[in-house]
């Protein structure tokens, strides 16, 4: 079974206390791959999230569908580690998130 | 569940040993069942019909004097199966486009390579069905054709789709071609970078398509019964991609689909896709009767994918003590009849051993009339490590640095940089060099006519879904299932793993692969990854299963859980306070099953990550026979960092097969069309493999950096030990003749020119 | 067409079978005798995962009628063990890991029997040659060689014992 989401506020959501949030070190993220139609050519972002399900909802949020394309289509390299894409990969402060194209095997 | 392994288990005590197999026994004795060796009871026979031309429209079909044969019993074109929508659907490296692949498995408007299928047809016996094919009309209006990649990619091309556009070029092309997509890699400033440079080297390359070359042609039993259901065995590398696929391309619910994973006989990528599941499925249908389906070696090669023939350049420069600054590499690689050839990996792992800086890759996928490119063992890979490797060969020659020392001097590690955005995660790369380094067969000297070549190779290696079961037998004896196809021994390394992590014997454990209605979804078996993710899920799922046995020896002996440990394959009471009692073992806690809550059963599914690459380096000595040209390997070592060897016999047996694979591709392997673009060696005698008395034995050199992911820190392993093999060959022979080669494969005719070019070259000057 | 009836032996037993003349013995054992052990790499000869031994001889058995096969005696992979024991080779090709997805393996097995019973002390080059009709594409060959050389070893120990 999967590990659940914890419940209450949605991670995205800056936190009420905000030296919490000030204090820790938002996320990197870079799209490569075919994503400017979504997001007209921005690649780059940084996001105060915790975890996998977050940063979707966040960018979601900014470029409604994309989303769905970064579930179904890509990979992540977190700190140059790949992963699938899973909602509940933890995302440690201040990592460097990339978007890639997912592998193929032989 | 995704769990980072906190505690990696050391002091091993069966990881790394080297027990037989618990399939062994029927592969020696001939018992076991792949794809061709299932019957059942009223069993028909299929054949496929299949077009002679290259490049055809298909104005109409006639089957009506084979159905009237006696002993045929249906026959089908590809209309008879579901129209799929077009759209690329998926990965953006592996698109899978249903519209192409209805077609790949049937012909419909048009046939787009000598041996496309075109009609099938279902009888009583072999012979008879044969003689049906004979019977069918197909009315074929035959267009010029296009075989080779740069031909292509010409202006006055023949086109295979009037209405392809090129993706990925911005803005769209106005005018369709054969090219279906264009990709791009960047880092840096090129121009800076080769500013920087004493020594540039830029050199076409072409390579041809080269066949997986599994020894056991595809082979398919069908059973579709009246109520819907669909049983089917086959080989494949994914019994859930068969499900998968044949239920998407014939309109079925998945759940009414259940597919046995016969055993198979080689894939290495190849058997990724559906060939003849959907038609022999399709014919059990109309006729009610089982369906056998069998393709010949002829078959194979007319139609099934091999990988990508290539047209490739590439630019580096270096600085003269041996610093690349800048790389630029451009690889247009054939897909075949359809779009989807491995050009983005090749565009990805072409540089990713060096720390470049400045650094593009450009892509091209193009298609032609040839069988559709499948995934062949790191595909892509393989292809721009050619270029590559023997461009960086050119620069340590130019700048007078040994190869191996320019390879360390530029080589990855955690931390370093890629082309395609992150960072390098992992160390491993440096560790096979110094591998060969070290190793006294490096330092032999050669003689005349001999020489030494090096190259290094990257695979990503792959993660993803796997699911495991594991049970306690009654008797306390273990049985592992899981739904990863077994093509290499993978049941022997997830038995040693869970005898391990349980702490109880080898042969106590039984591992088996289970059919897609009694376990969860597995992803398909290739990407070297089934050691790593269903190693995983296995791992855990004896963990779970030990913590159950904590918990009913705590009710054993009525103590709190804290109080009991686990170890070597018992409970053990540990607080001496609460009494002296003796280990209870797996099968004394099994006998109680009953009253501490049932059987004993524990289940991980999981989307596996954290997966590390491959790296290789390799070198090679060859000797040149002058009057012939023939290539003589006389011997070969090779590093492969693996992570942790699990099962060492059968890891050094994917590196010594990767090798060999390789030194096919690079003296032999190639197609040979005849100018009405029909395959005229379509057999092993010309298709020409490599046998035992080609080679000397291939050392292996097992290098073990962990993957700290992996709770035995393996790293795949299957895969990347074919990268650098055909750069490695081209190196000696360059050392050995003194002319590069540009060209694969490097046959005796190849090379012979080669040299009688040079000379004329000498004697002219 | 009126099928053929053949009487042959196989492994060792009585055995009739009815076929047609165009078939192989490949085929028969196959489809007629359900014995799948021999397998059908290329139809054509080259690849010897058919091989099986007729009268002594080392052959592809796709090359071989199945009409061919009257009054004479054939081994196959399934007659290589004697009874729930395996034959040496059959042992080390085990212990050394000599097979990965095994469809070689019976005719490799079939052929280096026929090897160590004209030649029990073969050299690595010998063995190579020998079997450079049985190709394999996973292994690379190293451990299938290193395997036969063991259990030609043993074989040969056995006989001095």
């Amino acid at each position: 079974m999967p590990d659940r989401v914890p419940e209450s506020v949605p991670e995205w959501v800056p936190k009420l206390n905000a030296i919490d949030n000030l204090l820790r070190a938002p996320v990197r993220v870079t799209l490569t791959g075919a994503m400017p139609p979504f997001t007209s050519g921005e690649m780059s972002f940084e996001l105060s999230v915790t975890n996998m399900r977050g940063l979707l909802r966040a960018l979601n949020d900014r470029f409604p569908g994309i989303g769905e394309v970064l579930e179904e289509d890509t990979a992540v390299a977190i700190d140059g580690v790949i992963h699938e894409v899973v909602y509940t990969q933890v995302l440690p402060p201040g990592c460097e998130v990339f978007f890639i194209p997912r592998l193929e095997s032989g | 569940m995704l769990k980072k392994t906190e505690n990696q288990i050391s002091d091993l005590k069966v990881v790394g040993t080297r027990p037989v197999r618990p399939d062994g026994v029927p592969k020696v004795t001939g018992q076991a069942r792949y794809g061709a060796d299932y019957s059942l009871p009223g069993m028909l026979w299929g054949k496929i019909l299949r077009s002679p031309h290259a490049h055809a429209r298909i104005r109409s079909i006639d089957t009506s004097a084979a159905r009237a044969l006696p002993g045929v019993k249906a026959v089908m074109v590809g209309s008879d199966m579901p129209e799929q929508s077009f759209s690329y659907i998926g990965p953006d490296r592996v698109q899978v486009n249903y519209w192409h692949m209805t077609r790949n498995v049937m012909a419909r408007e048009k046939a787009l390579f000598d041996g496309h299928p075109v009609a099938a047809v279902a009888a009583t016996t072999a012979a008879i069905a044969e003689q049906a094919l004979k019977l069918i009309k197909v009315d074929y209006e035959v267009l010029p054709h296009v075989i080779d990649v740069d031909d292509a990619m010409k202006e006055d091309a023949p086109l295979l789709f009037d209405n392809m556009i090129t993706r990925g070029v911005s803005p769209e092309p106005t005018k369709p071609s054969n090219v279906s997509r264009r990709s791009e890699f960047k880092a840096g400033d090129l121009e800076a970078g080769f500013a920087l440079a004493d020594e540039v080297v830029e050199m076409s390359f072409t390579t041809e398509p080269v066949h997986q070359g599994y020894i056991e042609t595809h082979g398919t039993l069908a059973r579709y019964g009246a109520d819907g259901q669909c049983e089917i065995w086959s080989s494949s590398q994914g019994h859930f991609m068969v499900r998968a696929y044949t239920a998407k391309l014939l309109g079925m619910n998945i759940s009414d689909l259940l597919v046995h994973p016969a055993e198979i006989g080689g894939g290495f990528g190849g058997k990724t896709v559906v060939y003849l599941e959907p038609v022999a499925a399709l014919l059990s249908k109309k006729t009610g009767l089982p369906v056998k389906l069998v393709m010949s070696r002829e078959d194979v090669f007319r139609a099934t994918g091999p990988t990508s023939g290539s047209s490739m350049t590439v630019k580096m420069g270096v600085t003269k003590d041996g610093k690349i600054v800048a790389a630029d590499g451009t690889f247009k690689l054939q897909a075949g009849a359809f779009p989807g050839s491995p050009v983005m990996n090749a565009a990805m792992c072409a540089f990713s051993v060096y720390e470049i800086e400045n650094a593009r890759a450009v892509g091209y996928d193009v298609v032609c009339n040839r069988p559709k490119a499948v995934a062949y063992r790191a595909p892509g890979s393989p292809i721009a490590a050619f270029a590559v490797e023997s461009v960086v060969d050119e620069l340590a020659r130019r700048i007078g640095m040994d190869p191996l020392a320019l390879r360390l001097k530029n080589a990855v590690k955690a931390g370093s940089p890629t082309i395609w955005g992150p960072k390098h995660g992992y160390d491993g790369f440096i560790e096979t060099i110094e591998a060969l380094m070290a190793h006294p067969a490096y330092k032999i000297p050669l003689g005349k006519n001999q020489g030494r070549g090096v190259a290094s190779g990257f695979w990503f290696n792959g993660g993803g879904e796997s699911a495991v079961t594991v049970h306690v037998s009654e008797d306390g004896s273990i049985a592992i299932a899981s739904g990863s196809m077994d093509v290499g021994g993978s049941r022997a390394s997830m038995a040693l793993m869970a005898a391990e992590t349980l702490g109880v014997p080898y042969d106590s454990v039984r591992s088996t692969v289970s059919d897609t209605a009694s376990i969860g979804y597995n992803h398909v078996t290739g990407g070297s990854r089934v050691t790593f993710a269903t190693g995983m899920a296995v791992v855990q799922a004896c963990e779970k299963i030990v913590d159950d046995m904590r918990a009913r020896a705590a009710m054993i002996w009525d103590v709190p859980l804290e109080a009991v440990s686990w170890q070597e394959g018992a409970a053990h009471l540990t607080d001496a306070a609460l009494g002296e009692k003796a280990p209870l073992s797996l099968k004394d806690i099994a006998a109680k099953r009953a009253v501490t809550g049932g059987p004993i059963v524990a289940e991980v599914a999981l989307n596996a990550g954290g997966q590390a690459p491959g790296f290789s380096t390799q070198f090679c000595d060859v000797e040149v026979d002058p009057e012939t040209g023939a290539v003589k390997i006389l011997r070969y070592v090779a590093a492969q960092d693996v992570g942790r060897a699990i099962h060492p016999s059968y890891v050094e047996g994917q590196i010594q097969g990767g090798v060999v694979q390789g030194i096919g591709w690079a003296l032999n392997e190639t197609y040979v069309y005849n100018d009405k673009g029909q395959l005229e060696n379509t057999g092993f005698l010309d298709y020409r493999v490599p046998v035992a008395s080609d080679l000397p034995m291939i050392e292996a050199l097992i290098v073990e950096v962990p993957n700290p992911n992996h709770p035995f820190g393996v790293k795949g392993v299957g895969e990347v030990n074919i990268v650098p093999v055909m750069a490695a060959v081209a190196n000696a022979l360059r050392g050995a003749t003194g002319v590069r080669q540009h060209a694969l494969p490097m046959s005796p005719p190849v090379v012979l020119a080669a040299l009688d070019a040079q000379a004329e070259e000498v004697v002219g000057a | 067409m009126a099928k053929q009836h053949v009487s042959t032996t196989i492994n060792g037993e009585a055995v009739e079978f009815l076929c047609e003349t165009r078939q192989s013995l490949l085929d028969v054992l196959r489809d007629e005798l359900d014995m799948t052990g021999t397998k059908e790499g290329c139809g054509t000869g080259d690849c010897g995962a058919c091989s099986v031994t007729l009268n002594g001889d080392l052959v592809c058995s796709c090359l071989v009628l199945g009409v061919e096969a009257q009054g004479k005696s054939i081994q196959t992979i399934e007659g290589m063990a004697e009874g729930d024991q395996l034959h040496p080779l059959q042992r080390k090709f085990l212990e050394h890991a000599a097979l990965q997805c095994g469809i070689c393996t019976p005719g490799v097995l079939v052929a280096a029997k026929a090897l160590l019973a004209r030649n029990p002390d073969p050299t690595e080059e010998e063995v190579r040659y020998w079997l450079a009709g049985n190709l394999c594409r996973c292994t690379g060959y190293n451990k299938i060689i290193e395997a036969v050389l063991d259990a030609a070893r043993e074989m040969r120990g056995a006989n001095h014992a």
